[in-house]
């Protein structure tokens, strides 16, 4: 249910979120970025070239399988609009969401760049920003906030909601 | 209430103006002010419910990503609308406050989603708004607003109602007061004219007409009733004076039967002393013709002289005699002229002086002998010697005369002999004269009217029905006392009178 992803932030808001930019990332952590990864695929428009049909999967790609997991417990039986929702282990193709864990900016830059077409959000979370990502989460006062880079956006023809704009750091732009 | 009925027509119109624009002012005032007051109360209704639909829509990211910090300068747009006093944002499924406006203060907020609702009262105006992301209900926006501003506004627009209302009386009063003598003047010139009329009398007025309304009419009914009333009082006024006249020749007919009934007695009185005198001149005449002849014979004796002296002894004897005789009844009928003077004059005058009350009675009763000699009839008189009067003896011959001729006629049939009784005593200042007789009495129907004038039962055989109102008259009027009559069928008739032995002055006697 969609209820549970709002009840997890909700939850982190009210008992403080105990996670830390330098230590490794806590179930908790990892729940509030999935449901944060929801929520960005429903403040974001997908150019149409995106999907091949209008009620083909949205699929978002990670590469922890941890991650995975916890995505696929937020999103399971989700939709976006009249999507349906698949969460993937990277490798993987035709991915709508990719999402880099981890600290490690080569690492990180290694699957942003695997990006080959426009369409395709990428999140990350290294400390400072990478080409081709157009989302990095950060923490901040003990909350995940996130960075969006206007420049990538508009280069992976992404339609970002000025809703979303208002709640991110902005990054780039005109 | 009463008061009001009783106020004049002028002010009963001005207040009735005055009372029925202030009503239809105030009404209209009301409506007017209600109205207003509902649209604005919709109007600002509305406009919340915009905003707080704009700020819930402007609040789904803050909520989704869980910034407070967002959501509170979202919230903060609700400044812009002047009524806003609170925003509060609640997360949904917890209900938990995420965010507020002011955000200085979270006490403006109802402290759970489940305890917001829309309200409306007199003083706050309470509106809902989901926040909705992608379907799903995400959280809750509450914006109070104050009814105060609006209120302010309907209280400055009561006042320039209250104003206008008033000038509105004053103008009305102003001009109903110059307009009100339209309708008033011509019923109070009316009500003037009909209190004239009823102060005066004088039915020729005529109210004048100003218009031709149901005012005009009025005037029109009030002067044909004046021309009705004119009519009839001047054939009133006729009439009364006809009466008046016939009123009047009536009493001068009265008096003169009055005065014609007194002659008659009077008549009478003459005719009773022609033959009480009659007798002792007629025993003269012969007496002194019988001289005479006697005289005669002696003259031729003498002449002849053949006369002896037995003759001469003889005629002197006589003569002494026939003087004699002639002598006595003279003054036999001096006398009798002498006392029917006296009746007679007292009679057909007023003079008032002082007598012996038997003598006089005695007097006028030798005055009627002639009429009760025809009867056989006794009369008896029991007053006390030396009981002497003030009074008019005239007025007391008439009543006893009236009261005997009464008596002969109606007392008694004819042949019948009967008593007259004639009784008087002193009482203090008083003489109580009683009159009576032992014949048939009069009939209990009519002695109530046997003091009035032209009542009799006689009329037929010369009764004038005169007799015992002027016995009335007399007694009452000249000698200051009272009559009183006792009388029933067959036990006879008693008349007694009361009168002060000394008359009142100015004693008189009308008709």
């Amino acid at each position: 249910m969609r209820r549970t992803n709002c009840l997890v932030v909700a939850l982190l808001v009210a008992m403080g979120w105990p996670g830390s930019a330098a230590s490794a990332q806590s179930d908790l952590e990892r729940k509030v970025k999935s449901a944060f990864i929801l929520n960005f695929a429903k403040f974001i428009t997908w150019p149409d070239s995106a999907f091949n049909s209008a009620r083909q999967a949205l699929r978002v790609c990670a590469d922890s399988s941890d991650t995975v997991n916890s995505l696929a417990q937020v999103m399971q039986g989700k939709t976006v609009g009249q999507r349906p929702l698949e969460v993937t282990q990277l490798p993987a193709d035709d991915c709508q969401i990719i999402y880099a864990t981890g600290l490690e900016a080569a690492q990180s830059q290694q699957y942003l760049s695997a990006r080959t077409s426009p369409g395709v959000l990428t999140v990350y979370e290294t400390p400072q920003a990478l080409d081709g990502g157009v989302i990095r989460f950060f923490v901040q006062d003990r909350k995940v906030r996130f960075e969006i880079d206007r420049d990538e956006a508009a280069a992976a023809n992404l339609s970002i909601s000025s809703k979303l704009l208002r709640v991110a750091t902005i990054r780039g732009g005109e | 209430m009463s008061a009001f009925r009783n106020a004049p027509i002028r002010r009963k119109l001005i207040a009735i103006s005055t009372v029925a624009a202030a009503a239809g002012l105030l009404l209209a005032a009301l409506a007017l002010t209600g109205y207003a007051v509902k649209n604005q109360l919709d109007a600002i209704e509305s406009t919340v419910t915009s905003v707080a639909r704009v700020l819930a829509l402007n609040s789904t990211a803050a909520l989704a990503f869980s910034d407070a910090a967002s959501a509170n300068e979202t919230l903060s747009a609700v400044r812009t609308l002047d009524v806003a006093q609170a925003a509060c944002l609640y997360a949904i499924p917890g209900g938990e406050l995420f965010a507020n406006f002011p955000s200085s203060s979270q006490a403006d907020c109802p402290p759970s989603a489940a305890e917001l609702s829309r309200q409306r009262s007199l003083a706050q105006l309470q509106v809902v708004a989901p926040v909705v992301l992608d379907g799903d209900t995400v959280g809750r926006l509450w914006v109070n607003a104050s009814l105060a501003p609006m209120w302010r506004q309907v209280a400055g627009q009561s006042l320039i109602f209250l104003l206008v209302l008033i000038a509105s009386l004053l103008a009305t009063v102003a001009v109903v007061t110059r307009l009100q003598g339209i309708i008033t003047q011509p019923i109070v010139d009316l009500a003037s004219v009909a209190r004239h009329v009823r102060d005066t009398r004088d039915y020729t007025q005529r109210a004048t007409k100003a218009s031709d309304d149901e005012t005009g009419e009025l005037v029109d009914d009030f002067n044909a009733m004046l021309e009705r009333i004119e009519g009839a009082s001047r054939q009133t006024e006729a009439a009364n004076v006809e009466l008046q006249a016939a009123m009047s020749q009536l009493q001068d007919t009265q008096t003169q039967l009055v005065q014609t009934e007194k002659m008659a007695s009077l008549g009478g009185l003459v005719a009773g002393v022609a033959h009480e005198i009659n007798t002792p001149v007629g025993i003269g005449v012969t007496a002194a013709s019988t001289l005479q002849a006697r005289t005669d014979e002696l003259r031729s004796l003498y002449s002849s002289g053949a006369m002896k002296r037995s003759d001469l002894d003889q005629f002197m004897g006589f003569a002494e005699q026939s003087a004699s005789i002639i002598m006595s009844n003279l003054r036999r009928a001096a006398d009798l002229v002498q006392s029917f003077k006296q009746v007679a004059v007292d009679q057909s005058s007023s003079e008032r002086r002082v007598f012996e009350l038997k003598a006089y009675v005695e007097e006028v009763l030798t005055s009627l002998r002639p009429r009760l000699k025809k009867s056989a009839h006794q009369v008896d008189v029991d007053i006390p010697e030396h009981l002497i009067i003030d009074s008019y003896p005239g007025a007391l011959a008439q009543i006893i005369t009236n009261l005997v001729t009464n008596a002969l006629i109606h007392a008694f049939d004819d042949g019948e002999a009967g008593t007259l009784r004639i009784h008087a005593r002193q009482q203090g200042d008083e003489v109580m004269l009683n009159f009576s007789d032992d014949g048939k009495g009069i009939p209990e129907e009519n002695q109530a009217k046997i003091f009035d004038p032209f009542f009799t039962t006689k009329r037929g055989s010369g009764g004038s029905g005169l007799g015992m109102h002027i016995v009335y008259n007399l007694v009452t009027q000249m000698m200051g006392g009272s009559a009183k009559l006792v009388s029933a069928p067959g036990q006879g008739t008693e008349f007694k009178f009361r009168f002060p032995a000394k008359a009142p002055n100015g004693g008189r006697l009308d008709g």
